[in-house]
Formats: C-alpha cells, sequence, structure tokens
C-alpha cells in the first residue's frame, strides 16, 4: 500500500505545480486536495495507481503458478524468501497456496483490475469531462466510493499474508468448499477478509455507478443531449447501471454466505461429512449460491468488457479520422448486450445438476447474446475502412482489442451450446475463452485508455517509441500465452489443476505448457516498459499541446491541466454529435462537439442546423 | 557468485537502456514538444500488422497440426460422437467467421494508413448494410442454436432405470466411491449420518437392499448398454468427468444428480485402436475442491457384456468384505468374536509408514495403536520403541509439527477415559521432549471415546479405537 500511496504524493507534486500555473485553486488543504479530494480527476488518478498496483500483484501470482504448471518439477526454494512456508521443504509450491493463487489472481483480475481500476479510472475522469461538467453530481459521495474501494484493497491484501492463507475456492467461491474451513486452509481467516473485503468493494461500487449515472443524466452540458454522447460516456453510462443492479445480488450471497460460516445457518449447505463428522447443516442448496454468484457474475464480464469497447470505439474513431460507423447501432448493441447480460448467467451451470430445461432456455438466450456483439466487431471493421488511420499505441491497442475481441467471442459460441459445453466446461478451453475476451480484451482497453488520455491526465506526452514496442511485444506474447490453451482445453485439461501427470489422459502437452509459462513470464516482464514509460513520462514526458489527437470530444477544449472545476469559465455547449471527422467540405479533418454548425456552413448536411 | 552476476549483469543492462533512453528523449525535446506530425513509425506499424496476420495464420496452422492428434480424446460414447460432430461444425463456422473478419480487419489498417494530404472517407452509417450483418449472425446463430438443442434434448432425456446398469458415484475429499446394485439389482438407501471410516458411502445398512451392494474400487461398464450415474458428494461439489465418454456432471452434497450415456468401445478395443496397450479409461474431477482436486483418480474400465456380467457376480458385497470392522452379524461369514477381559488383547500389527504424513494428499492422520496397561499412562518399553519411531521421523523432518490425540475405547466412564487419553498423549509428548524434540513442535490432546475409528463394541472395534493418532499440524 505504501506504494500507492508514494505515488499519490509524486502526484500532487507534478500537479501543485500545474495549479499554481493557472491560477485557480482553491484554499483547500493539502490532504483535502490530493488525498480526500473530491476532485474526480484525483479520484480517477487514485483509481488508476490502485490498479496499477494490483495489476502487478496479479500478474506475479500468475506467474508463480504458471511456474508450477509448466514446470512442475523445477525446485523453486529460491521463492521461499517471498512465499515462506508455502513452498515445501522439497521445494515445491503447496496444493493449497497454488489454489489460493488462483483464486486471489482472478479476484484482483476481475474486481480489482478490470472493475475499479478500468471503470474507476476512466468513468470518474471522463464523464464530467467529456458530457461537460464540472464535476461528479456527488464529489463527496466519489471520495467515498474510492476510500471504501481503498479499505477493500487494503483487507485484500492483508488476506495474502496471514498464516492459513488467502481464499483458495476459485474466485467464484462456490460453497461448501468456501464455507468450511476444515474443507480447505484458505476458507478459514482468508475467506472471512475476502467476503468483508468485497462486500466493501460493492458499497464503493454503488457509491461510484450511482454517482456516473446521475452525473450523465443530470449534468450534461448545454447541448448535450444523449443522441450526442460519445460512445464512451454511453459504455461507462451502461456498465454503471448494470453494476448497481448486479452487485448488491453479490452481496446478498456475500451474505448468506458469512451467516452459514458464523451463524451456523444453511443457505447453501446441506448433508456434510467432513474429517470424521457429520455436520449439522440441512436444507441449504450450493445450488442457490451459484445462481446469486452468477446473476452478478455474467453481467460482470460485460462491467469489465463494456468500458473498453467505448474506449475503443473512441480511438479507433479519432485515429482513422473517420466517424464511428453505425453510432445508433452501437448504442443499441450496448443496451442490447447490458439487458441480455443479465438473463445468461446459467450458461456456466449447464452441468451443475440444474434442471436440463433451464439448460436449454439459457443456450439459446446466450447466443442471442452474440448478435449484439457481431456488431459491434463489424462496426469497428468497417470504421477502419476508407480511413485514414494514424498508428497512436492507443489506436495499436484498440485493433489489438478488436482483434482479441473477435477470437475471444467466437469461441463463445462453442462453449454457449450446452451440448458442446458438456466436455469443455471447467476445462482449458474456459481459460483460454474467457481470458482472451475478457481479460486481455479489457486490458488492452484500459492500455489504450491511458496512451490515449494520458496526455489530458498528466499534462505530458508518453513516449510514442517505447509504446510501439510495448504493444508488439504484448500483442504477440499475449496470444502466445493464451492461444495455445485452447488446444489444451480441447484436449480436455481441467482447470485449476495443480499438476495434471497424475492422470494417464492429461500427460500430454508438457512441452506446450511450458512453452506458455515462458511466454507468460515474458509478456509479463514487457510490462516493464509501459511502467517506465508511465512513470517516466509523467515527470518527464514532453509537454502535451492542447488537443493532441485532434479530438473532438469536449475534454480536449478543457486547460492542458484542467483545474478544479474543469473550465476556467464557461463550460463549453455542445452543438454537435462527437464523430464529425473528415467532414466533405470541411477545412481541417475534425470539428469538435463546441463548434457550432453556423460556423461550419460549408460542411454542414441538409438537415443540420443550430436549435438554438 | 552466479547469481550476482546475473544481477550485475541486468543492473548494468537497465542503466545502459536508461541512459539511451534518456538521451533520445532530450534529442526529441531539443527538436520539439510533440508536434503529432505522422512519420515513418506509421508505416513500420501498418506493415507490422499485415506481417503479424500472415505469420500469426502459420503459426495457427503448424501448432494446430502438432496438437492436433491429442484433441477431443477418443470418443467413445454415443452421445460423445454426436457432440463431438457438433463441435467440429460450430469450430468450422467460428473459423471462417475468424478468418473473414480477420483479414479485414488485419488488411485495413495496411490499405487505409495514414497519407498525407489523404481524406478518410465520411461514412457514418448505411442501414442496408447493418442490417444485413446483424441477420448473418442471428441466423448463424440460430441454426448452432437448433443443433445444440437437439443433441441436448437427447442427452438429457433419461430412459427409464429398469433399462439402464445403475451405478452410484459419490465424490468426498479426495476421491471416489461407487457402489452398484449388487445381484438383487437393487441400490440400499443411503445416508450421510451414518458415514464413518469403513462405511464411506453411508450405506443404510438396515435396509435389505443393501445386503448386495458392492464398492469396488475401479468402475466396470458395459460395451453398448445404457448406464446411469447417480452422482452424489459427501463434503464439498465435485464433478464426475469422464473425458473419453464426453461426460461431466456435478456432484453436490445434498443433491443427487445424475448423468446416463452409452459406451461404445471396450478398453481392449480402445488399446488396441490407440496401440497402446496399457490404455485406460479415467474419472477426473472437474470442480475445485480442494487441496487434491487434482488426483481424483479412478479407472474405469469397459468390458463386453459378458465380461461384465462375470466380473459383477464375481463381486463381493460391501457388507461381507467389512464385516469384521462393520460388527454387523453377517449369516454369510460370522466374525470370531474374542471376549478377552484384557484391555490389551487384541494385538493390532502397525504397518505404519509415518512418511504418509509428509506428502499427504488429503488432511491425514495416522493410528498408531501403542499399548497402555488399563488406566495406566506411563509408557512401557514396548511402547516407547514404537514411540522411538515417531521421534526419528521428527528428527528427519525437522520441519514437521505434529499433534498427538490419545484415544479411548467406548468402556467406562467417558469424562474418566478423556482426561487418561489426555494423559497418554502427554506422557508421548514429554517422551519426545525429553529426547530432545523441541517442544513447539508438539501438542497433545485427549478425545477419550468421542471419536472411535469404527463403530460398535466388539473387542476387534475396542481395540481399533485404543489408538493414538497422529496429524501433522501447521
Ligand atoms: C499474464 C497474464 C495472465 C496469465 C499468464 C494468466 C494465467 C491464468 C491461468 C493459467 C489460469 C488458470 C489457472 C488454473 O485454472 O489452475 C488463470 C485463471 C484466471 N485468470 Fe488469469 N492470467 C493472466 C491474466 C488475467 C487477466 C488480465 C484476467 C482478467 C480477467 C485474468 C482472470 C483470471 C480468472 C478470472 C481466472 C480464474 C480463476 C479461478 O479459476 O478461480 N487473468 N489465469
Ligand atoms: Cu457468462
Ligand atoms: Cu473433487
Amino acid at each position: 500500500m505504501a506504494v500507492v500511496e508514494a505515488h499519490t504524493q509524486h502526484l500532487s507534486s507534478g500537479q501543485a505545480h500545474a495549479h499554481d500555473e493557472h491560477h485557480d485553486h482553491h484554499d483547500l488543504p493539502w490532504i483535502r486536495k490530493y488525498i480526500f479530494s473530491e476532485d474526480h480527476k484525483i479520484i480517477a488518478k487514485q483509481y488508476l495507481f490502485t490498479g496499477i498496483f494490483w495489476a502487478i500483484v496479479g500478474g506475479a501470482m500468475s506467474l508463480i503458478f504458471r511456474l508450477q504448471l509448466g514446470f512442475p518439477e523445477a525446485d523453486i526454494s529460491w521463492l521461499k524468501p517471498l512465499l515462506g512456508k508455502w513452498i515445501t521443504p522439497e521445494g515445491k509450491l503447496d496444493q493449497e497456496f497454488y489454489l489460493a493463487l488462483v483464486t486471489m489472481h482472478g479476484t484482483i483480475m476481475v474486481f480489482f483490475v478490470l472493475t475499479a481500476g478500468l471503470s474507476g479510472t476512466f468513468s470518474n475522469y471522463l464523464i464530467p469531462l467529456q458530457v461537460g461538467a464540472r464535476d461528479m453530481a456527488s464529489g463527496f459521495l466519489n471520495m467515498l466510493s474510492y476510500w471504501f474501494f481503498f479499505l477493500s484493497s487494503v483487507l485484500m491484501f492483508i488476506s495474502i499474508f496471514i498464516p492459513t492463507g488467502p481464499a483458495g475456492g476459485g474466485w467464484t467461491i462456490y460453497p461448501p468448499l468456501s464455507a468450511l474451513p476444515q474443507a480447505i486452509s484458505g476458507s478459514g481467516a482468508g475467506m472471512t477478509l475476502w467476503l468483508i473485503s468485497m462486500a466493501i468493494f460493492i458499497v464503493s461500487l454503488l457509491l461510484g455507478g450511482l454517482n456516473y449515472i446521475t452525473t450523465v443524466i443530470n449534468l450534461r452540458t448545454v447541448g448535450m443531449t444523449f443522441w450526442r454522447m460519445p460512445l464512451t460516456i454511453w459504455a461507462f453510462f451502461i456498465t454503471a447501471i448494470i453494476g448497481v443492479l448486479s452487485f448488491p445480488v453479490l452481496f446478498a450471497a456475500a451474505l448468506l454466505l458469512i451467516f452459514d460460516r458464523s451463524l451456523d445457518t444453511s443457505f447453501f449447505l446441506s448433508d456434510i461429512y467432513m474429517q470424521g463428522q457429520a455436520l449439522h447443516y440441512k436444507g441449504g442448496s450450493p445450488l442457490l449460491f451459484q445462481h446469486l454468484f452468477w446473476f452478478l457474475g455474467h453481467p460482470e464480464v460485460y462491467i469489465v468488457l463494456l468500458p473498453a469497447l467505448g474506449i475503443t470505439s473512441e480511438i479507433i474513431s479519432t485515429c482513422s479520422r473517420k466517424p464511428i460507423f453505425g453510432y445508433t447501432a452501437m448504442v443499441y448493441s450496448i443496451i442490447g448486450i447490458a439487458f441480455l447480460s443479465f438473463i445468461v448467467w446459467a450458461h456456466h451451470m449447464f452441468v451443475s445438476g440444474m434442471n436440463p430445461f433451464l439448460g436449454s432456455i439459457f443456450m439459446i438466450l446466450t447466443l442471442i447474446i452474440a448478435v449484439p456483439s457481431a456488431v459491434k466487431s463489424f462496426n469497428y471493421i468497417a470504421t477502419l475502412w476508407r480511413g485514414n488511420i494514424i498508428f497512436t499505441p492507443a489506436m495499436l491497442f484498440s485493433i489489438g482489442l478488436v482483434s482479441f475481441f473477435i477470437s475471444g467471442g467466437l469461441t463463445g459460441l462453442i462453449l454457449g451450446n450446452s451440448a458442446a459445453d458438456i466436455q469443455l466446461h471447467d476445462t482449458y478451453f474456459v481459460v483460454a475463452h474467457f481470458h482472451i475476451v475478457m481479460g486481455t480484451a479489457s486490458f488492452f482497453g484500459m492500455l489504450a485508455g491511458v496512451y490515449h488520455w494520458f496526455p489530458k491526465m498528466f499534462g505530458r506526452m508518453m513516449d510514442e517509441r517505447l509504446g510501439y514496442i510495448h504493444f508488439w511485444l504484448t500483442f504477440i506474447g499475449a496470444y502466445c500465452v493464451f492461444f495455445p490453451m485452447h488446444y489444451i482445453g480441447i484436449a480436455g485439461f481441467p482447470r485449476r489443476y495443480y499438476l495434471f501427470s497424475s492422470f494417464d489422459a492429461f500427460k500430454t502437452f508438457t512441452e506446450l505448457d511450458a512453452f506458455i509459462s515462458m511466454a507468460a513470464i515474458f509478456t509479463v516482464s514487457v510490462q516493464f516498459i509501459f511502467l517506465f514509460n508511465f512513470f517516466y513520462s509523467i515527470f518527464r514526458g514532453r509537454r502535451a499541446p492542447q488537443n493532441p489527437w485532434k479530438s473532438n470530444t469536449l475534454e480536449w477544449t478543457a486547460p492542458i491541466n484542467p483545474g478544479h472545476g474543469n473550465w476556467p469559465g464557461e463550460i463549453p455547449h455542445v452543438y454537435r454529435w462527437a464523430y464529425d471527422y473528415s467532414k466533405p467540405g470541411a477545412a481541417d479533418d475534425y470539428i469538435p462537439q463546441n463548434i457550432p454548425f453556423s460556423q461550419t456552413p460549408e460542411s454542414n448536411l441538409p438537415h443540420e442546423k443550430d436549435e438554438e | 557468485m552466479v547469481t550476482l552476476l546475473i544481477i550485475a549483469c541486468i543492473l548494468l543492462l537497465v542503466l545502459i537502456l536508461l541512459l539511451a533512453f534518456r538521451a533520445h528523449v532530450l534529442i526529441g525535446i531539443i527538436k520539439n514538444a510533440y508536434t503529432g506530425k505522422v512519420g515513418v513509425a506509421n508505416k513500420i506499424n501498418a506493415i507490422g500488422i499485415l506481417i503479424f496476420f500472415i505469420v500469426g495464420l502459420i503459426a495457427f496452422y503448424f501448432s494446430y497440426q502438432t496438437a492436433k492428434p491429442y484433441f477431443l480424446p477418443e470418443a467413445a460414447s454415443v452421445h460423445g460422437l454426436a457432440t463431438d460432430r457438433m463441435f467440429w461444425l460450430s469450430m468450422t463456422i467460428i473459423l471462417i467467421a475468424f478468418l473473414v473478419t480477420n483479414v479485414l480487419l488485419y488488411t485495413f489498417p495496411y490499405l487505409y494508413q495514414y497519407k498525407e494530404g489523404k481524406r478518410a472517407y465520411f461514412y457514418p452509417d448505411n442501414v442496408k448494410l447493418e442490417m444485413m450483418w446483424t441477420l448473418l449472425p442471428a441466423i448463424v446463430m440460430t441454426i448452432l442454436v437448433w443443433m445444440g438443442l437437439k443433441e441436448w434434448n437427447i442427452i438429457m432425456d433419461f430412459p427409464p432405470e429398469e433399462e439402464c446398469v445403475v451405478i452410484e458415484i459419490m465424490g468426498k475429499q479426495f476421491g471416489w466411491h461407487v457402489r452398484y446394485a449388487g445381484k438383487d439389482m437393487k441400490m440400499g438407501k443411503y445416508s450421510f449420518n451414518s458415514i464413518n471410516n469403513v462405511n464411506h458411502m453411508g450405506i443404510d445398512l438396515s435396509d435389505p437392499n443393501s445386503m448386495d451392494d458392492f464398492c469396488p474400487n475401479e468402475i466396470h461398464l458395459p460395451k453398448g448398454k445404457k448406464i446411469l450415474l447417480k452422482i452424489r458428494s459427501r463434503d464439498v461439489i465435485h464433478s464426475v468427468y469422464l473425458p473419453h465418454f464426453r461426460v461431466k456432471m456435478d456432484a453436490v452434497p445434498g443433491m443427487a444428480t445424475k448423468f446416463w450415456f452409452i459406451p461404445t468401445k471396450t478398453t481392449m478395443e480402445m488399446r488396441d485402436q490407440l496401440g497402446k496397450p496399457d490404455f485406460n479409461y479415467e474419472m477426473a474431477c472437474t470442480e475445485i475442491c480442494g487441496k487434491s482436486h487434482f488426483a481424483m483418480r479412478m479407472v474405469v474400465v469397459v468390458d463386453e457384456p459378458e465380461e461384465f456380467e462375470k466380473w459383477y457376480a464375481a463381486q463381493k458385497p460391501f457388507v461381507e468384505e467389512n464385516a469384521s470392522s462393520l460388527n454387523l452379524p453377517v449369516k454369510s461369514k460370522p466374525v470370531e468374536q474374542k471376549t478377552d477381559t484384557m484391555s490389551v488383547a487384541v494385538e493390532i500389527k502397525d504397518t505404519v509408514n509415518l512418511d504418509v504424513l509428509l506428502n499427504a494428499k488429503e488432511e491425514k492422520s495416522v493410528a498408531l495403536h501403542i499399548n497402555f496397561a488399563p488406566n495406566e499412562f506411563s509408557l512401557s518399553e514396548e511402547a516407547k520403541t514404537k514411540v522411538d519411531e515417531i521421534y526419528t521421523f521428527m528428527i528427519k523432518n525437522k520441519d514437521i509439527k505434529l499433534e498427538i490425540d490419545g484415544h479411548t475405547d467406548n468402556t467406562g466412564d467417558p469424562k474418566k477415559n478423556k482426561e487418561l487419553s489426555e494423559k497418554r498423549a502427554k506422557a508421548i509428548v514429554d517422551y519426545l521432549v525429553s529426547k530432545g524434540v523441541k517442544k513447539n513442535r508438539l501438542k497433545a490432546k485427549g478425545y477419550g471415546s468421542e471419536k472411535p475409528l469404527v463403530e460398535g463394541d466388539s473387542e476387534q472395534a475396542k481395540a481399533m479405537n485404543r489408538r493414538v493418532e497422529l496429524k501433522k499440524i501447521n
């Protein structure tokens, strides 16, 4: 945590500087300005730094268990200084700790990096700036939202170091495994901390989400109608709605699980005999938990992905110098995906023992959701067609995202088919699928966002050449890590396995597993190029011009280092949509949203005139 | 030394890179601040995208060819053949979609890379085109759904139980237990309350139908017959996974689940076909269930129906096999009941290997039968030789910590038993400490008669229950 604090402090010195230049600072004590700040821009950066911190932790964890999977024979005593007693005397990774690492890796990546780190950063940063608001609807609640997240992070982080180890039942924490400390040591204090941390996380997310929704509905500047909002805002807006509707269900599930664990209730437990004892639980249903979990869990993958898609839409359009193709269709497909995401959850449970008829229904609904997703991909590609494409690092990562979104989305069609899923469920095919479509795709969206909005956030440019190197190595590395996992999955290898050699059927592919592990080490290592570039550029990067990408959205009309309140004078009015790129007749190849039609008679389409 | 050298090299490398980068940036700053000019890098990236695609496709093709032999291990069930066909059909469809979209995605950036003075084509939408590419995936999805539904409904349409060979599978941490209905073809009832160290599945022994049920160590299946798996779990969720039969179904505590299928190839046929004389079908667990989730293996054998009948007939009922420890009045094989009054009368040979504690795949405790005189808690010489075994074990394994639990049989006052058992456990600990084992590595506990190893009042049972258990602690 110290890391985060330190960053925040560094950041503050850079910021103070900026403030002096613009003479717009209010007389707030230092701590209220940079630590307990109510300014959405500071809060966004706090989310970003915490997210980066968690990404390092989650990535490091994946390396440790990839070592085990790729080189199960290796002696890893040299990790003892780091892992202590979790390395057995024979120099092997402890079996339960393997599961704990997988669990924490999943939890951290999904919730702390790609929900809080991604949504928290960009929703906070961009919503007020792009809709034309001085700040979030409630700065105070926004601040609380971050600090609840911080508290939840601290608890989750502590849980990694307790003697019984962190939660180890998988990020899906299915009871009874997660309910009974006798079942696995991670289900002791580690699980308690996991549940409390997640409960606090949900509070944070709800505070943040309600703020995003309110801000978008109430604080749009004059002329910013819903149908003129950039797709980023649509994505953040709909994501927040999904979050607010689905996370409380996880809260309920977590609460009932807490009751089962500490108050001896039987919501999820029944007929259990463990370690020589028949337990008293009676009449609970483990399946109930799964329904509750996935009622959040599936929307969650869209909570992770939609903001990344929104960011990509914006970047692809800007860097192709073309309007996003099919803006209306893009909006409707976001809404469609959001709606459908609530009614497909049981595709994670085809072979859980639930009624097979439900399986049929959920298969149909699941395959329907593929349609709006396909539309989005086609529209991205159509946007590239006959563009005038500038490959900024952000653009490259956006193209990478579309590539992963297609690759991973397609395998979803196979998994959504309940009959085919019988064999593939809980194998590496699933691991490959979700890492590509949700993990890597969203990660690329996040990186694209950082590269694209870095000049706005820090008033400086990141180094482009390092950005290119970072992109290419990451892009190649990520495909090398996750693509071969399909093969392993089709061969039937189950996930969450410490070792495969215990089965004849899973003995093949040891070399491929080693290859994947090396690719993973490589891919994670090259992220340091990014980290270096990021921190270096905060202090030493070249000064950014006001609108480096020649973009149309409102944030680029604000000062290079926007102060509190974002625009020094009046908030600009909006007269057009965000995508007037390369409009025929226009002098320049972009017309920002705040330029009235009256100033651009040469390029106006017949129906375009100012309403005022 | 080598490590130091490596670290030094890495540091040096990092330093050089840093300096180079700093120089590069400084030059950039001297030249100008950020200009936004599109340079030669744009061209390189555009070409890079194209090369990535081509090289990627080639890598895809070759890696696919190498991996292919292991794909979808040879299907050996009727529905498995059908779902495999469907899998490959869907795969073909998505492969086509993959190729079409990717060709466009990777060539457009190359074709439409930035050119000075060029204008992009202002093309905000085209309703007809969008309609088309909404409908197209919708049609493809409909086909996929229809195929999947058909197959799913066949798989989930269970035949009547009488037509099937019924096998009960129960998962536990960490292993499987299976039960067949025996000669009467009727499976006895079960209850999790009846589970103990012998009766792992909690078979209801008062149910006459249970009497001929048998619980083999491997699953046998007759080829070409309908098999019905009745699946349950006694602790956490597990999942029955038979990769070759394309069978997967969760085992859930408190909820019975099932799956049915028809095996199509005997183990022998499969060995011939694959040219692997030691091939075996296997059952694995695919729901995370704890420490040894990865090691829940059970061998499955598919026989010709006649062989299966023979095997089936040769199996001994569970109650018969375990009559002594279950303490049941079994007609076919009466147990000799010893009635010695001395509490040490029944000798039990411990062939204990303490090393199992080291690499224990499950929470393991080892039972030792160390004899004490009645109501005594000091160690006899004979007892000491046994404790010495513990001593050497602890010296060999410096990190291990043990809990020593005393247990008595159920004769006499439970409270006194508990005290006695605790004193005995303490005596062992003291003896070990006296020989030089650190005190913090040991813990003594007494359970009296609370946790019998086996139920019953027979002397055999009592002797089994009078014991010391060693548990590894952290
Ligand atoms: C270098 C990057 C990464 C590598 C090498 C990696 C590797 C893996 C592997 C091999 C597993 C399966 C382990 C097992 O089943 O035994 C896994 C699980 C998982 N990963 Fe990653 N991963 C990476 C990044 C990510 C990202 C960005 C996400 C974000 C969504 C993510 C989310 C998950 C989740 C949710 C699980 C499932 C955890 C569970 O089974 O409970 N991973 N990862
Ligand atoms: Cu889902
Ligand atoms: Cu299991």
